[in-house]
Order: C-alpha cells, then structure tokens, then sequence
C-alpha cells in the first residue's frame, strides 16, 4: 500500500506534471512530423532530463513513447507516410481511406483505438512486471544474466538485420565499444589512450543522439527530394457510428492480443506487431476483401497491434533490463544516470517506480487521446512546416542537448563522429540496434561472464550453469541461425529483415487489394500504394 | 515455353554498392584487427588466476570475433557483391554538399562556442547565443532557404529558446 501511496504521490507534483504535458506534447510532433522517430527525440531528450528527478525524467521521456504512437497515424493517413516506423501498417488502410473522404474518421478511429491498445498493455505491464522481476531475480544469477544478454542482442540482430554477418558485427562493434574505460573489477585502463574523459567509457548519450538522431538528419539531408505529395484536406466526417465501431471489434481484440505478445519479445518494436497484427485481423475477418482498400478494421486492427507493444517492451526493459525496442534502450541509458538501473532488482528496491510509470503511461495515453481527438486539424497544419526549419532546429537541439549531459564540447564531438559513423552504417544497411545494445549492456555481460567462470572450476557444469541459462544460450543462437538460413534459402533479392519482409508482403496484398477495387471501378489504370512508406 | 524457362544469372558486376560495402567492410576488419592487438597490450596490474577473466580476455575474445566476422564480410563481399539496396533511398545531387556543409558549420559552431565571453566595461555578452543564431542562419542558407525573415526570425527565435531553456531553466553553463 505504501508503495502506491508513494508512486501515486510521486506523480502529483507539479513539475512532473508540467513534465508529463511537454513529453506529451513534444511526442505528438514528433510523430506527425515524418522523418523525426520517437528513438531520435528521446535519445536527445535524454540530454534535458539528467538533472531532472527520476520520476520527472520518466514523465518526459515515457509520455514521448506513449504521445508519438498517437501523432505518427497522422501523416501515414493523409500523405500514405508513416510518422514513425510504428505506423507503418496504417498507412495500408488509413491511406485509402484518406482518399474516400474518410481522412476524419479513420483519424478518430486510430486514436481511439490507439489507446484501447496502450491502454491493455498498461494492464499487461502492471500484472506481469514484478512476478517477471521476482521470477528473474530468484533465478537469475551470472550465467544467467550472461545469457539473457546475448538472448537480447541475438534477437535484435536477427529483427533488425538484413545480413545476419553486418548484424552481428554490428553487436560486436558495440560490444568492443563497452570495453572502452577502466575494467569494473580491478580498474585497469582499457583504450583510454591516456584521455581522461574515455576513464569512465564512451558517453551513452552522445553515441545514441549520434547513431540516431544525427545519422537519420544526415541521411535526409542526402537523400532529401522535393515532394509533390500534398496532405488530403477534406478530411469528411469525424465520428464513427455503432455499426462501424461493432464492426472494429474482432479486429482491436485481434490487433491487442498479438500487439501485446510481440510488445513481450525482446527488440521487437510496433512496426512488426501493426503488420503482423493487419494480416491476422485480415484472416479471421468476415469481409477480408475489403483490407488494403480503406477497411475500417485494417486500419483498427494495424493501430491496436503496434500500441499495444508499449507495455510489453516496458515489461521487458523494467523487470529484465533487456530493452523492448529501440526507444526503450535509450531509456535505460537515462535511469542509469540517474541512478536506477533496469532489472531483475529494480522494483524490490523501487517498488512505487511501478506504480508511477503506470501512472505517467495512463495518464500521457489519456491526455494523448483527448489532444488528438481536439487538434487533429491543427495537426495537419504540421505537415507544411519547411524542412530547412526542422533540419537546423534539430541539429542545434542535439548539439545543445549532447553538451548538457557533461558540459564539455568533446562530448559534442564524440556525437558527430557517430553521426557520420551511423550515416555510413545506415548507407551499407548495418543496423543501428545492435551496436547500441551492445554498448550498453556489455559491461553487465562481461561483469557476468566473469563471475561465472569464476564459479565453474569449484562446482559441477550442471549445478552453475542452469537449464534456463542453457536454453536462453540456444535461443539465442536460433534467433541468428533461423534468420540466416531462411534468408540463404532465398533469392537474393527477396532477403530482408524480418520488419522488412512483413512490410513487403502486406503492401504487395494491399497493393493487390486496391488493384482489384480500381479495376472493378476504373478500368483504365490503378495506382500502387505505399510509395513513399520509406520515409520514416 | 519461354515463359518459364529460368532466366540466365546476372553477371556479377562491381556496382557502387558493391565498392562502398568492400571499403567499409575492409575498414572494418582493419578497426578489428587494430582493437584484437591493442586488447593483447592492454597493461595489467595483476594476472588473473588461471580459467578466470583479466582485463584482456573480454577484449580479446571481441576482438577475435570481430576479425572473423569482418573476414567473412569481406570475403563475401568480393565473392557476392553488395545486397540490393531495396529498402535505402538513393542518394540525391546536391546531398553530399548538404551533409559536408551542415558537419563543418557544425564544427565552425562548436569553435566559435569555445570563444569566452565578450567582456566590455560593465557588460557580459555571451558568445553562446550569437554563435548560434549565426550557425541557423548558415544553415538555412545552405539548405536552400532564401526569405529574409526567416533568415532574420527564425535563428534568433531558436538561439533565444535554447539559451532560455538551457541557460536559464536548466543552468547549464553554456
């Protein structure tokens, strides 16, 4: 009782709560403006909230998450672009809706069903955060951490990479990253070089503003080209009626139920739970016919399947420390700083800090809602505003906000070096993830790799080193093997990542969907959908 | 019949995907190369006793690693040539400029921002604000942006956020 007394008490200061609607706000720009990702705005947020009071900074950072999900359907539903990559599956039925006069209502419907989403996960988060916790922290020791390390760093490669090779040299160059500094255990200096700002190891923050925000800049700087597509301006009527809501119903439970168990995998983000969730939505639906052609459950179905993530990659990234996706390994960098470490431990120590995050993700879900509810056409405005505007704002944001996390212009540097290094893995298509993963949790895995080796010569294999260490270690290796075989047994041309064959497969059905519609209506020509899904 | 016949395997040709994948991929092995013999010469204060982790032995396991993975990279590289660029938009003329122009105004920021602070007789003016709005004005311009307002507006509305928000609110020492 205490700690909800304290968790809830927590949230009521005002500066948290001023917190709270400058995230939420900040978030929903984020998300209908193309090209900004929530990943990159947290990443340089992360740089205001280091001297801000853990709760604060949660505010911050948590109701971005939560605010983006809800501003990214707003372009992917009137320019076919998806905001974040979480909106992707939107823009399957959101777009051709958009074009039926519909903009208004698949507008509201998304936001509603957005929250109905984010609002289950919370639910999941809640129920299943702490016996996770208390589940890991009875059983987990070194081995076991050690393999729930390379578990997570495994399964981010084999989601995010479309060559298993450059996604795991990107996890080792993040790994050989974390070794830079004084080795934990006996001090010794590691690559320093005699600098004495590299004794404490590269600063976080700089590598992922770096990697994420100024290597996204860079690459729309080289590949920016000036859009013909304008924003559809009639956006018709806003409310559904009955029928239409009755009709979203199978689709939200089909969306959320697999929104929620995707949200659960380590490193697997919205983007793949919206495609996964649009295709189940379309199995079991009673017209699948209409998917792809402007359903009213695609688009329902695809909104609740990626919000519905939040609170699974929450529950991950809190109760194991393995970070649920992108946005939530940035975050773990923050409440290291501040003092807070993600795990097994977190919430026998903090156990309020449940309580507040529930709090802080209800809260930014409800505000997001009646924000975007309100100000949808005032959104729409947003999607005018010149890029040369946002490139500059940007750039000075992330050099301002770098140099706050130490006050010292190298760090700045370090963050450039990055961008650069980040622009020319975005070019050869080595992912990002990895490398920041493991930079970040590549102290904890030698720190427990060591300590398990430790162990070993005293005491049997078997007893050290339990079954479930042994079967995280073969997950681990499936999650690069089954990827890499697969995609051996392609044509080459066909290979991708995982987020990427998805995407491929429901735009080609959508695409299909609406070739059959136009046929049926204007035989002279159909046009394909998704041209400009690349954006984000 | 010619519908179905197997169409002839494409030539491998040495594309500029290709060439960019074989550079950074030889860097890279390079890099990992460099890091396996510096891990051998980190200096230790005391050995570690034996089966057990010194200093050395984490690097030096990355650092192997990392040699065989770039290797392989390399060498499938040269044997398979880059993997088509499907999901990458391309790069567009004039982008380079844009991305070398905004790094070195970046870094003509950052050296106009190390300046200390204008002191004049009974008054402090702080370089961090000028150095700013002069950086966004550069930036426009170089992003193609011509109308004077918000050339004029804009840079200063930014600096003045930024110094309000750090500055003030935060107290950083800018």
């Amino acid at each position: 009782m205490n700690a909800f007394v304290d968790g809830i008490s927590a949230l009521l200061e005002l500066n948290v709560i001023i917190a709270l609607v400058v995230g939420m706000v900040l978030g929903m720009l984020v998300g209908a403006f193309p090209g900004l990702t929530a990943t990159m705005v947290v990443a340089l947020a992360a740089g205001f909230t280091m001297t801000m009071e853990p709760v604060q900074g949660l505010a911050v950072l948590l109701s971005i998450y939560v605010a983006a999900n809800f501003g990214d359907r707003v372009p992917s539903i009137l320019v076919n672009t998806p905001g974040t990559p979480a909106s992707i599956a939107t823009t399957l039925d959101g777009y051709p809706m958009a074009k039926q006069g519909k903009a208004g209502l698949a507008l509201t419907v998304s936001a509603l069903v957005s929250a109905v989403g984010i609002l289950a996960s919370i639910i999941l988060f809640c129920a299943a955060a702490v016996p996770i916790a208390s589940f890991a922290r009875s059983s987990f020791k070194s081995p076991e951490l050690f393999a729930l390390v390379v578990f997570g760093i495994a399964v981010m490669i084999g989601i995010s990479s479309k060559s298993m090779i450059k996604g795991i040299l990107g996890g080792l160059i993040g790994l050989m990253l974390g070794t830079v500094g004084a080795y934990s255990a006996t001090a010794d200096q590691r690559f320093t070089f005699g600098v004495l700002e590299l004794q404490e190891g590269l600063n976080f923050i700089a590598v992922i503003i770096g990697l994420f925000g100024i290597a996204e800049l860079f690459d729309q700087l080289l590949t920016h080209t000036k859009s013909s597509v304008r924003p559809i301006s009639s956006l018709g009527r806003w409310w559904p009626n009955r029928s239409e809501l009755r009709q979203t119903g199978r689709a939200v439970a089909v969306g959320g139920s697999v929104g929620l168990g995707v949200g659960l995998i380590p490193a697997a983000g919205g983007d793949i739970a919206g495609l996964i969730g649009w295709e189940r939505a379309r199995r079991v639906s009673k017209t699948p016919e209409r998917f792809g052609k402007g359903s009213l459950e695609g688009l329902a179905a695809a909104d609740t399947a990626s919000s519905a993530t939040l609170g699974g990659s929450l529950t991950t990234t809190m109760a194991l420390g393995v970070p649920g996706d992108s946005v939530m390994a940035v975050m773990i960098g923050s409440m290291i700083i501040w003092g807070i470490a993600p795990g097994p431990s977190l919430f026998t120590n903090r156990p309020d800090l449940v309580v507040s995050i529930a709090g802080i993700m209800l809260l930014a879900t409800l505000l997001s809602l009646g924000l975007s509810l309100v100000r949808m056409k005032g959104m729409v405005r947003l999607l005018d505003v010149p890029q040369p505007y946002l490139w500059s704002g940007i750039l000075i944001f992330c050099i301002v906000g770098t140099y706050a996390t130490t006050n010292s212009l190298s760090t700045v540097l370090t963050m450039l070096v990055f961008g650069v290094v980040g622009l020319v893995f975005k070019r050869i298509e080595m992912p990002a993830g990895p490398v920041v993963l493991g930079l970040l949790l590549g102290p904890l895995a030698e720190e427990n790799l060591a300590r398990t080796l430790a162990i070993l010569p005293t005491r049997p294999f078997l007893e050290v080193v339990s079954p479930i260490a042994l079967a995280l270690l073969a997950l681990a290796v499936l999650s690069v093997v089954v990827p890499a075989v697969r995609s051996a047994m392609r044509s080459r041309r066909d290979r991708g990542s995982l987020a990427e064959r998805l995407r491929e497969e429901a735009e080609a059905e959508a695409a299909e969907a609406q070739t059959d519609q136009t046929d049926q209506t204007d035989p002279a020509g159909a046009t394909a959908p998704g041209a400009d899904t690349r954006r984000s | 019949m010619t519908d179905t016949a197997p169409a002839p395997a494409p030539a491998r040709r040495w594309t500029r995907d290709t060439a960019m994948d074989l550079v950074v991929s030889i860097a890279l092995l390079a890099l990992a190369i460099a890091y396996l013999v510096l891990s051998s010469q980190i200096e230790l204060r005391r050995e570690a006793a034996p089966g057990q982790m010194d200093a050395r032995a984490w690097p030096i396991f990355l650092g192997v690693a990392a040699v065989v993975t770039a290797g392989l990279l390399v060498l499938r590289t040269m044997l398979r040539g880059a993997d088509p660029r499907d999901e990458i938009e391309t790069a567009q003329p004039g982008g380079l400029l844009r991305v070398g122009g905004t790094m070195a105004i970046a870094l003509a920021y950052l050296a106009l921002w190390a300046v200390n602070d204008l002191v004049l007789p009974g008054i402090r003016i702080p370089v961090f604000p000028i150095a700013t709005a002069v950086a966004v004005a550069a930036l426009l311009l170089l992003y193609g942006h011509r109308g004077w307002k918000g050339l004029v507006i804009y840079p200063i509305a930014l600096a003045a956020l930024n110094w309000v928000l750090f500055a003030m609110l935060l107290r950083i020492p800018l």
